[in-house]
């Protein structure tokens, strides 16, 4: 075991003030200040074993990034024990101690020495360094006229080279253009290769799924789930759609209540709309590739004949997605009278992540006279589900196959 | 490991910190390290005149080495060793909080950072005390067998800085004021020691009162400047008595400095 936590809790003491001062000290009478603490993290334990990949989940604020300042030694907890074997080092402190005034050279020793690396060290990993920044043309240039990518890169490429025991990144990958990036994650995975121990902080869940053994999902500071990574981000991702949906359901009721218009003659209503799951539950966030039914309730005050009913589904940017109506279907309905609903069934939701907005309507036979016409008054949202596309909005389930003869 | 050992091997970052503090401080100003020798020359140039003679203070001055009689070498003597005290307290007094961001970043000894302003200004001491032995050689004062108890005396003086660093350093991580209170705490401390004005004016002030110029000499920074200047002034050895009692107060205090610091330490990184 590299790294053994057992309780760990983190209490901060919050100040209500902007900062303490002896004038207030004074007013108190020198009494502490009355202070509230706040816990960041409580009796949390792990153990990572060496050359494993350890992801850490959770919302912000979930007490994350308290977690890896505890590994890297710069918090001590207030509770419980730690024990961390080699050195840690990592993608958090890009550019630490750089200071403006001295060169790029002049700031990679120094920021080295912070790490705690030997001038001798140093000495055989400059050119990597240099080299891993594109930077060479600027190395004796004060790093204030640098511009703030080159200055990220600079400290990413000494925090990169210095081959800690143990590797710590704090969801900086998306740092710098695609180019840099690409060798970030080639660098990531030769530490990978090299049976390095690597603990990751990131909100790319698919990428900490592919990255990662082994994860653990905090939340308000607890650990609510440790183990293989992916059962522990399938366990948090069901959590968080939990919690998404009655996001969504109170997005969609102000949604509701603000926007859209509303046309007709009234004779019959539309009262209202709901959108369920395939085992009848009523819900407003869906994933892609599962089933859908819209379900369109009406009154009619007297019997109308022949009455067509239409939907809309739209982008929330207003690309218009698709139209259909029960008169196109081939769905001929004699006559309606009182209360009723329809359904609109959808089994693979082919819509990929997204919100979408929902018109209803309840034309006469001929599609020429409005009942009742809600445009875009509904609202639901889409997740990204099995399906893995993501260019485009919508997926039309299309297949790819080789013919491997030629 | 002890605090000490964890200092020790965190010796590089102390250096490089130093070097970044002097290079910065010098960076693009036309005369760079001349200021160091700048200074103390503007200074004694300054107080001889304001104080030497508009205040008259020159006026039958005591003598010192050789007969040698020179306000303006007991002067330089005394202002040096002060400022190398002064510059490192109110430099070093806000050092941690205006290093959050390291702090709040990486793991290290903190008081590393105190120390490096400290060391920093140890580095300046040393250019310009290259001064006052040009100034002290020419003037015909003759201190050089002394050498050997200077470097204790830095030593002793260099140990108090380093533990009121320490302490001022962390006091200002918790009372923001602390910065404003050193500046002020400088200001009534100079007057407090033997600098502009001889001991022997305390003495002779005290008359038949001996516990004044006793008590006088309890001020740890009135006792080092006097070892000062018993060695560029008077070119004879300070007391084995008082470079004992210095020796060991410096070093008790310094490691009770540290050991305050390093029960607080964890705090730091949360607190700045």
């Amino acid at each position: 075991m590299v790294v053994k936590a057992e309780g760990i809790s983190k209490y901060f003491r919050l100040h209500t003030d902007k900062s303490d001062s002896l004038k207030l000290a004074f007013l108190r009478g020198l009494r502490r200040s009355p202070s509230k603490t706040f816990c960041a993290l409580k009796d949390v334990s792990f153990q990572v074993k060496q050359g494993t990949t350890l992801g850490i989940v959770g919302e912000n604020g979930s007490g994350k990034s308290t977690l890896l300042k505890i590994l890297t030694k710069v918090y001590t907890p207030t509770e419980g024990s730690i024990s961390v074997e080699g050195k840690v080092s990592g993608l958090l402190e890009l550019g630490a101690g750089f200071h403006p005034e001295l060169t790029g050279r002049e700031n990679i020793y120094l920021n080295g020495s912070i790490l705690g690396l030997k001038k001798k060290d140093m000495d055989e990993i400059f050119e990597e360094i240099v080299d891993f920044s594109e930077l060479r043309d600027f190395i004796d240039t004060p790093v204030k006229h640098y511009s703030s990518g080159m200055f990220i890169r600079l400290g990413f490429a000494v925090a990169i080279n210095v081959n800690p025991d143990i590797f710590v990144i704090d969801e900086v990958l998306a740092v710098g253009d695609e180019h840099f990036q690409r060798k970030c994650n080639e660098k990531i995975l030769q530490f990978k290769r090299q049976n390095k121990t690597i603990i990751i902080v990131s909100h790319a869940l698919e990428e900490l799924r592919t990255l990662c053994d082994e994860a653990i999902w905090l939340e308000h500071g607890k650990s609510m789930k440790a183990g293989a990574a992916g059962e522990v981000i399938d366990a948090y991702l069901d959590a968080v759609n939990v919690d998404e949906n009655a996001a969504v359901e109170e997005r969609a009721e102000n949604q509701e209540k603000k926007f859209g218009n509303r046309w007709g003659s009234y004779e019959a209503e539309i009262t209202k709309v709901e959108f369920l799951a395939g085992d009848g539950n009523k819900k407003r966030l869906f994933k892609n590739g599962e089933p859908l039914i819209a379900r369109i309730h009406y009154k009619a005050h007297q019997k109308i004949e022949k009455p067509v009913f239409g939907l809309a589904i739209h982008r929330s940017d207003g690309v218009h997605v698709t139209g259909p109506n029960t008169r196109q279907f081939g769905l001929s309905i004699p006559s309606i009278e009182g209360e009723g609903f329809i359904d609109y069934r959808i089994d693979n939701l082919g819509l990929l992540k997204g919100s979408y907005l929902f018109s209803a309507a309840l034309y006469d036979n001929s599609c020429t006279h409005a009942y009742d016409h809600q445009d875009e008054k509904y609202f639901f949202e889409v997740a990204s589900g099995k399906n893995n596309e993501t260019y485009g909005f919508v997926s039309l389930n299309g297949n790819w196959s080789m013919n491997d003869k030629h | 490991m002890t605090y000490l050992q964890e200092l020790y091997s965190h010796r590089e970052l102390l250096f490089n910190l130093v070097k970044r503090e002097l290079k910065v401080k010098y960076k693009r100003s036309v005369f760079g390290f001349l200021w160091s020798f700048l200074n103390p020359l503007i200074l004694v140039v300054v107080y001889s005149v304001a104080v030497g003679k508009i205040m008259g203070m020159d006026k039958g001055f005591v003598a010192g080495y050789g007969g040698v009689k020179s306000f303006a070498a007991y002067l330089l003597t005394g202002l040096l060793a002060w400022n190398y005290f002064a510059n490192s307290l109110v430099m070093s007094v806000g050092s941690l909080v205006d290093s959050g961001n390291l702090v709040r970043k990486i793991y290290f000894p903190r008081a590393i950072i105190p120390f490096a302003t400290v060391f920093a200004n140890l580095v300046n001491f040393g250019f310009e005390l290259v001064v006052l032995f040009t100034f002290l050689t020419v003037i015909g004062i003759y201190f050089y067998i002394q050498i050997p108890f200077l470097i204790l005396v830095i030593l002793i003086e260099t140990l108090f800085i380093l533990g009121l660093s320490a302490l001022f350093s962390l006091a200002n991580v918790y009372f923001r004021d602390m910065k404003h209170l050193t500046a002020v705490f400088i200001l009534i401390w100079f007057w407090t020691c033997p600098i502009i004005y001889p001991f022997i004016r305390v003495v002779s002030f005290a008359g038949s009162k001996t516990w004044i110029p006793t008590v006088y000499q309890l001020n740890p920074m009135a006792s080092i400047i006097m070892m000062y200047q018993k060695i560029f002034y008077f070119g004879q050895a300070p007391s084995f008595k008082m470079l004992g009692a210095g020796l060991v107060a410096g070093i008790v205090f310094f490691l009770g400095a540290l050991a305050i610091f390093k029960s607080k330490e964890e705090n730091i990184s949360s607190e700045v």
